[in-house]
């Protein structure tokens, strides 16, 4: 009895560690490769998870999580920790974003008009302030990702969009802060520092990120269905604002003194400022 | 003992090579499991404690071995893990009471959090034994991929009885039913940080709560023979469940068990192996448990490994009151392959 008790817990153990390295099945390869690329990007070894990930897609071009995966690497190669904004996004979600009115068929000076959207465009980016600048070296890899997201297509899940829209804020303030830039003009006084601002550029700033600001509404409109209205009714409203500053752009050249200074007063006093150079500073 | 020792240190050495992180989504605790409940000296053995007739600081996990208490006793157990600190976030997260610091402590401030806080009090006598749980928190959660924070949190707190009885069906043939009622509360999930912020990520931290009783029977066979090898088999999770949840699987599972009691020149050896699973994930192989009980004067010494991880600790009895340490460490392959993580447990207790 003794014998027979000795050779069947041997022959258990032997079988048992035989048989524990059993090989892995397609799921949890599939799991290994995102598992392995979140090891990567958290020991700062962005590139090797970039790389990993991209050769995975070779093989599975559809492969979702690898897709999704890969946009949050190139993110990070761009210097973006969502981690240290949700308390930022949590917060913003909560509070319903101001509305705002592009009507500019009152008849009141143009430049009168673009100072108005400007400043109502000012609330929303109060909270920007909040949100960290991308140098912009890194802005291409910010760019690919958010393309990586839109290969996702209609299959993009909310959370993946709710990611999507934070970089295209991240995106849009980086193109605002860089390309709204006044100029630093001494006018003798005590305070002799003062900012000309140079409209066209605003402008053309404006219309350029105006296709950015389309898809944060639509994704934001996404994540948060019974918002989907208001944001469907401001990206028409953006898109229109654009078609016609672009038509107006001749008449904003004349400009006058004064409303540029009302202009620079409201933009700054409503916390564009926050996103806005003046003279390098 | 030859063979024996030769057989253990294969076993250790083959079995340490699958102590990795079983869990295709993150590693956890190798001795912590959210549906278990479990003393120091269960964990020190890797649970496997189906074939042990006496356990010194719980009810036997076979209530087929309720028979074989021969002097009736009553005693208090205290158990606490290290990452204690994050005992009151995760209890606050269970009582929907949580704020955006508690978030931002569980899920920003370093990757893993790990917790476990027990509180037993038990009656054991030779026809029926109760253990009455007033308090039992295990909560885990792993941050991965700051790009993009990905995140799986469990958090349970559990309160309820537990009763055992067994009779002796033929001589060495012994059956035993466990009642098991408990109420529970808890969050299980895994998502993207983000997702806290979307509509539907409002519920995803919201405690979920099921009333469970469960009927486990067991029965245990005993050879004739100076190692006393024994055969136990036990029926768990058999029972009514208040409401079923999908991320909160426990199925009826049937577990087994051999134990032999070697003879040692002083005090006495129990060995174990049992086939049972922890997590009710896990496959067929990774269910196999080696425990190892030395029980000297009023010491215990357990050594244990699986699947999960190994495990050791001591347990020591000093007139009425008890203490025990136990360390159980598992790969953690988050972390890179030579990163291990480390789980200490103490247990204080007294009992008459």
């Amino acid at each position: 009895m003794r014998l027979n008790i000795q050779r069947f817990l041997i022959l258990s153990f032997v079988c048992i560690s035989t048989l524990v390295g059993c090989s892995k099945n397609s799921n949890e390869q599939k799991q290994d490769v995102v598992l392995d690329a979140y090891r990567m990007i958290d020991e700062q070894r962005t590139d090797e998870a970039i790389s990993l990930l991209e050769k995975s897609l070779e093989e599975q071009p559809q492969n979702y999580e690898y897709q999704s995966v890969l946009a949050s690497a190139y993110a990070h190669k761009a210097g973006i920790r969502v981690q240290k904004l949700v308390p930022v996004i949590q917060e913003t979600s909560k509070n319903n974003l101001p509305g705002l009115s592009f009507d500019l068929n009152a008849t009141e000076d143009v430049g009168f008009k673009v100072a108005r959207v400007l400043v109502q465009l000012s609330r929303y980016f109060k909270i920007f302030a909040a949100i960290p600048e991308v140098e912009t070296q890194n802005i291409i890899y910010l760019e690919h990702s958010i393309a990586v997201l839109n290969r996702l297509g209609n299959k993009i899940k909310k959370e993946d969009a709710l990611y999507r829209t934070v970089l295209e804020v991240i995106l849009f303030k980086h193109v605002l802060s860089e390309g709204v830039t006044g100029t630093a003009i001494d006018d003798g006084g005590i305070n002799s520092q003062n900012c000309k601002i140079d409209i066209y550029k605003i402008n053309q700033i404006i219309s350029y990120s105006g296709k950015l600001l389309i898809d944060i509404f639509h994704d934001v409109g996404f994540v948060f269905p019974d918002q989907a209205e208001s944001m469907k009714s401001l990206s028409q409203q953006t898109s229109q604002t654009l078609i016609d500053l672009s038509s107006a752009i001749t008449t904003v050249t004349s400009i006058d003194e004064a409303a540029n200074l009302f202009l620079k007063q409201s933009i700054l006093e409503n916390g564009f400022g926050k996103i806005m150079k003046c003279g390098g500073s | 003992m030859r063979w024996f020792l030769k057989l253990l240190f294969f076993s250790v050495l083959l079995f340490s090579k699958i102590c990795t992180a079983a869990s295709l989504a993150f590693s956890r605790n190798a001795r912590t499991f959210e549906l278990q409940h479990t003393s120091l000296i269960t964990k020190g053995l890797a649970q496997s404690c189906l074939g042990l007739i006496n356990i010194s600081d719980s009810l036997p996990c076979n209530p087929a071995m309720t028979p074989f208490k021969q002097k009736p006793s009553l005693g208090l157990e205290l158990m606490l893990s290290n990452g204690y600190p994050n005992l009151k976030n995760v209890q606050r997260l269970l009582d929907n009471d949580y704020s955006q610091e508690d978030i931002d402590t569980i899920f920003n401030e370093g990757k893993v959090i790990q917790i476990e806080a027990n509180a037993d009090i038990r009656f054991e006598s030779k026809y029926i034994s109760g253990l009455y749980t007033p308090f039992s928190i295990k909560g885990f959660s792993a941050v991965r991929n700051e790009a993009n924070p990905d995140v799986e949190i469990y958090a349970i707190e559990e309160k309820g009885f537990t009763f055992q009885t067994g009779f002796e069906i033929f001589p060495d043939f012994n059956a035993g039913l466990q009642l098991r009622t408990l109420n529970r509360k808890f969050i299980k999930q895994r998502f993207k940080l983000v997702s806290l912020a979307t509509p539907e990520g409002q519920n995803l931290l919201k405690p979920k709560e099921q009333n469970v009783t469960y009927f486990e029977p067991g029965l245990v066979y005993f050879f004739q023979n100076t190692w006393k090898p024994r055969l136990s088999a036990m029926a768990v999770n058999a029972g009514f469940v208040s409401e079923k949840f999908e991320e909160l699987q426990e199925p009826v599972e049937a577990q087994f068990g051999i134990a032999v009691s070697p003879p040692v020149s002083w005090g006495s050896l129990d060995l174990n192996l049992d086939y049972r699973s922890m997590t009710y994930e896990e496959n067929d192989l990774k269910k196999l448990r080696l425990g190892a009980l030395y029980h000297f004067g009023s010491m215990d010494l357990m050594a244990g490994i699986d699947g999960n991880g190994l495990s050791g600790g001591v347990y020591s009895e000093v007139n009425k009151f008890n203490a025990g340490i136990l360390f159980s460490t598992t790969q953690f392959i988050n972390e890179g392959e030579s990163f291990y993580t480390q789980t200490v447990y103490v247990q204080l207790g007294w009992q008459i």
